[in-house]
């Protein structure tokens, strides 16, 4: 019991520790969701680190590295905030009726997430990539205690007797980034033996994390308890995010948060200026990449919305160029470079191959019903598909999509422009039709989504300088 | 002053919300049932299919009729029961919906109605009885485009649940499209419990993917008329379609909608935790494994786990003449920690190293074992030689022998 309770609370006081001594302006709320994520990619880096370095991977010793890192947020800790001012107090509201419903929705997620983590002590591992492309990973490593390498179908073939390596059934995922299998196998560690429900208590932390993560940040943006609450209750009441919560073992909850809440930093980066919400979204969105290999692009999309807000005409006229130039390469036959230890870049008309990422025919598919089905009809979102349109038209005839929200919903076109072109111009199509993919790949952006209606309906207030 | 003022104006926003809601949902549900409900005398209907208890063919080990259905026992998840109905030879097209009533759910309890119609006389097809969370609940058999031609095989299957629980299916009634009131078809449409299903993940209904409409759809409909009658006031009154003053009515007319989805698919999650603690609360691992749906792969992998495989793990071809099936990718995680490579029908000879193990899963066309000559053989003049350890109903294994010079290079 005691490794267990280490090894899911370690992660969040290693995090929390060296968050708060450096966001002390921030509140508490979004140092908890944060830090825990932060303390999660340090944990995962610092196994990685360990195995490199031909150490077996054991958890006490590692349980106390990872103690002594978080002492060592407590050195000669500054006093007080050094950078930036503290977040104006939000007027709290003396109001009955929005304390009442504050409270309401506080204690509607506290059952929710009751019930969720019973669900996951009790229920055996279920879903299918779960135990198909991730945990395999966590159990081989957890037996060996070394992260064993992972290899294609072809390169086991060709495995001498003495070496040693596993594949996986799923052709591609041996293949995937480790950070949710180590996850797994901290979890392993930490209880001494395997267990294939235990190692998924780490997926109610990260949908809590991100609960946090979107309270505090709203918070810090000056929003009051009540609108604050009910961007986190929006985003955790929607039946799809308690899906992936409660059916633990999947990668989506992880890259969606960690996804999220690097855009909802970098959103908060370009309204305060305050550059420690800059540095969460670069070291989440690291953690993304490691997480899912649509993670890279999810990760990458960030860069042009930066380009925008710190050199915006130059930003808005080198996209224009790029799409000249990619259209001028598509009508001379596009091209194609080898990339040194990565692959070959293609970019014809017939093939696009972005290496380690996909490789596809650029074909159009539509797939409207299939959309139309998963955000509109079905239960997945609620009503969030229907509002979002509406208060989006709402906030453009009211005059709120100011410029200085420019390179937040640069950054929100470019996530619909990603599903857009995975579902309708690749193979992806297929998952579109059988309704296996589309929800998974917009849980990615659905909580930056939720947290930008707030940024577009929130009342002019002064932000931080 | 100005603050009271502002707080009337704010209450009277919720209260106009309220009313707007409220008329909303009256329009909405007047046009739905006259859409949707036929004019008297139009056809005459055909009386409802009641099936009873006779008609019923039950082996006594399995259950029992009593009145008005049967009484059957869980078989477990390693166990299928077939329950024969001996009502056929109707037309299917005539009757769109089953109703019935399921009492005493067991956790993790499949049951199906499968039929075979003259339309397509060899295939079986399956619809599956979800219990609701109101008494009786119904299956829309329409919505299932192999629900057509004479009905030439009726019955139930049933699997899963936990061993030796009572389940009780009565009111079996087969009812003819426009026989039942619309409210009452969506009612019991919107009301289906949604069991995790390897489909969760992916996507969910919150009620019967037949549901038309779909409770999402219905409630953004009452949503957006009910917006557009609060608009309406706002512009009558205050010359402003959403005045800063009546954000908390606004408020008010998206959460409600919103709450209620919430709620329903809480009720949901909550009849599916309360499965799950029937099913493994309390139970250590290995117990839990062996009630879960795929407790037969599980009991078959660790047989080979601890009787047949070494400690260390060893290298395993699993075969299956499916490229991506349940079994082989279930049982290769079940096997873990041994070394799988699980893609192929046949062994991938050139590979093979001494002392590796094939496990063929199901049969395979084309592979089968000499057993004079203790060799595997496949199409192309393949062979192998190897000893069989095991044969089970899921699958054999096999261990390999490669002399020194049939080792691979």
């Amino acid at each position: 019991m005691t490794g267990l309770l280490l090894a899911l609370l370690l992660p969040l006081v290693l995090g929390v520790a060296w968050l708060s001594r450096y966001w002390t302006n921030s509140h508490w709320s979004a140092i908890l969701g944060y830090g825990y994520l932060l303390g999660i990619l340090a944990t995962t880096s610092i196994m990685r680190l360990w195995d490199a370095l031909g150490l077996s991977l054991s958890f006490w010793p590692l349980c106390i590295l990872l103690g002594l890192l978080a002492l060592g947020a407590l050195w000669k800790r500054p006093m007080g905030d050094s950078i930036g001012s503290r977040p104006m107090e939000a007027e709290t509201g003396s109001r009955p009726g929005a304390r009442l419903l504050f409270w309401l929705l506080f204690i509607l997620l506290l059952i929710q997430y009751g019930g969720i983590l019973l669900e996951i002590i009790r229920q055996p591992l279920y879903p299918w990539d779960a135990w198909m492309n991730w945990a395999p990973k966590a159990r081989v490593w957890f037996e060996f205690r070394e992260l064993v390498p992972w290899v294609s179908r072809g390169d086991w073939l060709l495995l001498q007797p003495d070496e040693l390596a596993y594949t996986l059934g799923n052709p591609k995922a041996s293949l995937y980034p480790p950070l949710v299998p180590l996850v797994q196998t901290w979890m392993a560690l930490g209880l001494g033996s395997w267990n294939d429900s235990l190692i998924n208590l780490p997926w109610v932390m990260c949908s809590l994390a991100l609960g946090l993560g979107l309270y505090g940040q709203a918070r810090n943006l000056g929003a009051s308890p009540l609108h604050a609450m009910l961007v986190s209750f929006g985003v955790l009441s929607m039946p799809y995010i308690s899906v992936h919560t409660a059916l633990a073992g999947y990668a989506d909850l992880w890259l969606s948060t960690f996804f999220s809440l690097a855009a909802i930093a970098f959103f908060l980066w370009t309204l305060t200026h305050d550059p420690r919400q800059l540095v969460l979204a670069v070291l989440l969105a690291l953690a993304c990449t490691q997480t899912k290999v649509p993670g890279m692009v999810w990760a990458a999309m960030l860069l042009p919305a930066w380009l925008v807000a710190v050199a915006p005409r130059t930003a808005l006229l080198s996209l224009l160029g790029g799409a000249v130039l990619l259209f001028l390469l598509v009508l001379s036959g596009g091209f194609s470079a080898d990339i040194p230890s990565m692959g070959k870049l293609v970019l014809t008309p017939q093939r696009i191959s972005l290496p380690g990422i996909d490789s596809f025919t650029p074909e159009y598919h539509p797939v409207w019903a299939a959309f139309w089905k998963a955000w509109w009809v079905q239960g997945n979102w609620h009503l969030f598909a229907w509002l979002f349109p509406m208060l989006l038209l709402y906030s453009a005839a009211s005059g709120k999509l100011s410029t200085r929200l420019l390179p937040a919903s640069l950054l929100v076109a470019e996530a619909f422009l990603f599903l857009f072109i995975t579902f309708f111009f690749t193979y992806h199509y297929a998952a579109a039709l059988d309704g296996t993919t589309i929800n998974r790949a917009t849980l990615h952006m659905v909580p930056m989504l939720f947290f930008y209606l707030l940024l577009l309906l929130r009342p002019e207030q002064r932000e931080n300088n | 002053m100005k603050h009271t003022q502002q707080r009337q104006q704010q209450s009277r926003c919720i209260l106009v919300a309220s009313f707007a809601l409220t008329a909303s949902a009256a329009l909405l549900i007047f046009a739905f049932l006259f859409w949707n409900t036929p004019v008297p005398g139009e056809r005459k209907l055909p009386s409802p299919i009641k099936i009873t208890q006779e008609d019923f063919i039950i082996d006594p080990a399995n259950g029992s009729p009593i009145p008005g259905g049967v009484e059957i026992i869980a078989p477990g998840p390693e166990k299928q029961i077939l329950l024969p109905i001996t009502k056929r030879g109707f037309q299917a097209s005539r009757f769109a919906r089953l109703h019935y009533r399921i009492e005493n759910y067991s956790p993790g309890l499949m049951i199906k109605l499968y039929w075979r119609s003259s339309d397509s006389p060899d295939t079986t097809r399956f619809m599956r009885l979800h219990p609701g969370f109101l008494p009786q609940a119904s299956l829309p058999l329409a919505q299932n485009p192999g629900w057509k031609g004479e009905i030439t095989l009726l019955g139930l299957s049933l699997q899963g649940g936990i061993t030796g629980d009572k389940i009780i299916i009565r009111d079996l009634k087969f009812f003819a499209s426009g026989a039942e009131s619309p409210l009452s078809m969506i009612l019991s449409d919107w009301s289906r419990r949604e069991p995790w299903s390897m489909s969760s993940i992916n996507f969910v209904f919150n009620g019967s993917p037949y549901a038309r409409p779909s409770p999402v759809l219905a409630s953004a409909a009452w949503l957006s008329l009910a917006l557009l009658l609060f608009m309406a006031w706002n512009r009558y009154r205050f010359r402003r379609f959403l005045p800063p003053t009546c954000a908390p009515g606004l408020l008010f007319l998206i959460l409600i909608p919103w709450l209620i989805l919430y709620g329903r698919w809480q009720l949901n999650l909550w009849s599916q935790f309360n499965d799950s603690r029937q099913l493994y609360s309390g139970r250590s691992q290995e117990e839990k494994q062996l009630r879960a749906e795929d407790a037969a792969i599980y009991r078959y992998a660790q047989h080979l786990k601890h009787d047949l495989l070494p400690q260390q793990p060893a290298r395993i071809f699993i075969l299956d003449n499916t490229y991506r099936s349940y079994l082989r990718l279930k049982t290769q995680y079940h096997l873990l920690p041994h070394n799988s490579y699980n893609y192929d029908r046949f062994p991938q000879a050139a590979y093979l190293h001494d002392g590796d193990y094939l496990l063929v899963l199901g049969n395979i066309p084309g592979l089968h074992f000499n057993r004079e000559t203790q060799q595997l053989e496949w199409p192309g003049e393949h062979k192998i030689k190897a000893h069989l350890l095991d044969q089970s109903s899921l699958g054999n294994l096999y261990r390999v022998e490669l002399s020194d010079r049939e080792n691979r290079p």
